[in-house]
């Protein structure tokens, strides 16, 4: 009898685990205080759970179903977590990128083959909520939102390059140096772009936020018309 | 060699766009310097071009004659010839349609600097036969993953696993014009015929010696002539027949064109005239003729006519490459094609899975014109979900409509070899 499985090919592991590192990262970043960091290590390791439980093993897992309900409960409580915070700045600033990183974790197991892209792509989306709510509603520096924007895309470009290799090699083939390499990649040309956009502020800081409004609007028209 | 963008990072453009609007309205710099790095990272892919690949490839083969059942180990080792490192290469062997991976797998990614070589190995269950290796694909992606090269690299890698099935029995020949078709025209053979009266020409062993000692009349003697059959092996791969059991098995057109394989060694010892044809991806044909030139040349055709591809048109990617083929214009096309070449006394033997409607009137329409057709079918059908549950059903439906049309179906299970299965039908046939 064969067996039928909604999925079929799988994200490669190491992308996966590396895309909710950054991820998690990302929301760190945001996050300074003991208490979010705690629940961002728990909605990782939940986050990792739910992937782990949508695996399939050479030696089928005794509980096959206790990774995925432990993962959720963890997931979920971590979001509940943040939620009830005593200052409310700090559930601002950690639960768009905790359900950024929950919603990464479902595109990776993934629920449903084709929704992986859509899922991760929704995460993406609620962590650059969440670095938006940070600037506007606390005026944070440039350094924290340039570095949480810079990890949340490269947390997406790693978990979409799994996703790519996982289709057409599957898991089970050698893939690592290629994910290392691309993942490195991504995350050095994130880091230089931080860099210059610092450098630019820094020396930017006498031009008139007008100026600066024309010339950002001039190059991303230009990019948008680059990508037609 | 296809080159293609992937698109990727298109949306980092809106995340550029959202941090913008976001700090242009609520009068935050730091967050439309935010907008700034989106910008840089959208612009990321644009600093890349596609890669240019330059590979070189062997294969290795732990037993290249193993026994039938053995798992073999197959080594492939890539090299990187070009100039310039391919910062994602990603390498799926072309392991052949009949064979199933064992262990370990057949597809491979690495980082590959000039002149470098990478490699890896897997095993995979020897069936019995000839098994060609397909060029291996090979997908390149520049670092940003912007851009994306597919094409392949071919090494003629071959497995020849024995065979554990005995040859099909084949009746010795009494001379250079015989053929195992008994007809009912009166000639030289074995079975008798008739008696009639002699005319000059006929010869001496012919005559009736008794009955001219006898009356001192003179007669001949006619047996049943028997002739040499001309077959043609039809085999359907359209890509409707490019049908699996599961993932990972082999699809119904391999295990029609290692039947093939097996006919047409086996009818090439015999005086049968042996063609080939095929529909699927353009017609094939090729008249039945007999002669080692004449199998040279449908052993090259096996090897080497698109129609004859043992993997699906459009395999790595779902689109470009199979607009039309899949048709049933196209089918009813090739069909008529066909049968113009084809000469009357010629039989069909169809190999199909017959996984839809249309295969089924072909044939019908074949056997309607004067061709004794017969039909060789695979089943590769499952019984698992609704669906493949329903496939089923609709399958043996069509074997019945075939068998009402008289048009004989050998249901094959690919388990079974299909000498055996051969076997068995004659003995039914006998029998009943």
């Amino acid at each position: 009898m064969v067996r039928v499985s909604g999925v079929s090919h799988r994200p490669t592991p190491l992308a996966t685990a590396l895309a909710l590192l950054l991820a998690a990262v990302s929301t760190a970043i945001l996050s300074p205080t003991v208490a979010q960091r705690v629940a961002i290590v728990a909605a990782v390791v939940g986050a990792g759970l739910l992937v782990v439980g949508g695996r399939e093993f050479a030696t089928a897992l005794p509980l096959g179903w206790l990774p995925t309900a432990l993962g959720a409960a963890l997931v979920l409580g971590s979001i509940l977590r943040g939620e009830t915070l005593a200052d409310p700045r700090h559930s601002i600033e950690l639960v768009p990128g905790l359900v950024g990183i929950a919603l990464l974790g479902l595109g990776l197991r993934p629920l449903r083959g084709r929704f992986a892209r859509r899922f991760v792509s929704a995460g993406l989306a609620a962590m650059v909520v969440g670095v938006g709510l940070v600037g506007i509603f606390e005026g944070a520096g440039p350094l924290r939102l340039l570095g949480a924007t810079a990890a949340a895309i490269a947390a997406w470009d790693v978990a979409e390059h799994g996703i790519s290799l996982g289709e057409q090699l599957r898991t089970d083939a050698e893939t690592r140096s290629v994910e290392l390499l691309h993942t490195g990649a991504t995350s050095a040309y994130g880091a230089v772009t931080v860099v210059v956009a610092l450098i630019i502020y820094d020396y930017g800081a006498t031009l008139s936020l007008g100026a600066l409004v024309l010339l950002l609007g001039a190059a991303v028209t230009l990019l948008a018309l680059l990508y037609r | 060699m296809t080159v293609r963008a992937t698109g990727r990072w298109r949306g980092i453009v809106a995340v550029a766009l959202l941090f913008v609007a976001v700090g242009v309205l609520t009068d935050r710099p730091a967050t439309l310097l935010a907008g700034v790095v989106g910008a840089g990272l959208a612009a990321y892919p644009k600093l890349s071009r596609p890669p240019t690949v330059d590979l070189e490839l062997e294969r290795h083969l732990g037993d290249a004659r193993p026994a039938c059942g053995e798992p073999v180990t197959v080594t492939t080792r890539v090299t990187n010839t070009g100039s310039h490192t391919l910062a994602d290469c990603r390498v799926i062997d072309g392991v052949p349609a009949m064979l199933s991976v064992a262990g370990g797998s057949p597809r491979h990614a690495a980082v590959l600097r000039p002149g470098e070589t990478t490699e890896f190995s897997y095993a995979v269950e020897s069936e019995p036969g000839r098994h060609q290796f397909d060029p291996a694909t090979v997908i390149a992606r520049d670092i940003t993953g912007a851009h994306e090269v597919e094409t392949t690299v071919a090494a003629g890698t071959e497995i020849q696993v024995e065979d554990a099935v005995p040859e099909l029995p084949i009746r010795p020949q009494p001379d250079g014009y015989a053929g195992r078709l008994v007809t009912d025209e009166g000639g030289s053979g074995i079975e008798f015929h008739s008696v009639r009266e002699y005319r000059p020409g006929d010869p001496i062993g012919r005559i009736d010696s008794k009955r001219w000692a006898r009356t001192g009349e003179l007669t001949t003697v006619e047996f049943r002539e028997e002739r040499p059959a001309s077959v043609l092996l039809l085999v359907d791969a359209r890509p409707a027949a490019y049908r699996a059991e599961a993932d990972g098995r082999p699809n119904a057109v391999a295990h029609c064109l290692a039947g093939v394989e097996q006919l047409v060694s086996a009818l090439s010892d015999t005086r049968d005239a042996v063609g080939l044809a095929a529909f699927g991806r353009e017609l094939c044909f090729r008249a039945p003729g007999v002669g080692t030139d004449h199998e040279t040349a449908l052993w090259q055709l096996l090897a080497t006519h698109p129609a004859f591809d043992a993997t699906p048109p459009g395999q790595v990617r779902a689109r470009g490459g199979a607009e039309g083929i899949g048709s049933d214009d196209e089918l009813d096309r090739q069909a008529t094609l066909l049968r113009k070449q084809l000469g009357t006394d010629t039989q069909v033997v169809v190999l199909s899975p017959l996984s839809d409607e249309h295969i089924v009137e072909t044939v019908r329409t074949l056997a309607a014109s004067g061709h004794t057709t017969t039909v060789i079918s695979p089943d590769v059908t499952a019984e698992g979900s609704l669906g493949q549950r329903l496939a089923r059903r609709e399958r043996r439906h069509r074997l019945r409509a075939l068998r009402g049309a008289d048009v004989p179906v050998v249901d094959w299970d690919p388990e079974t070899p299909l000498g055996t299965v051969l076997l068995a039908e004659e003995k039914r046939r006998w029998s009943a």
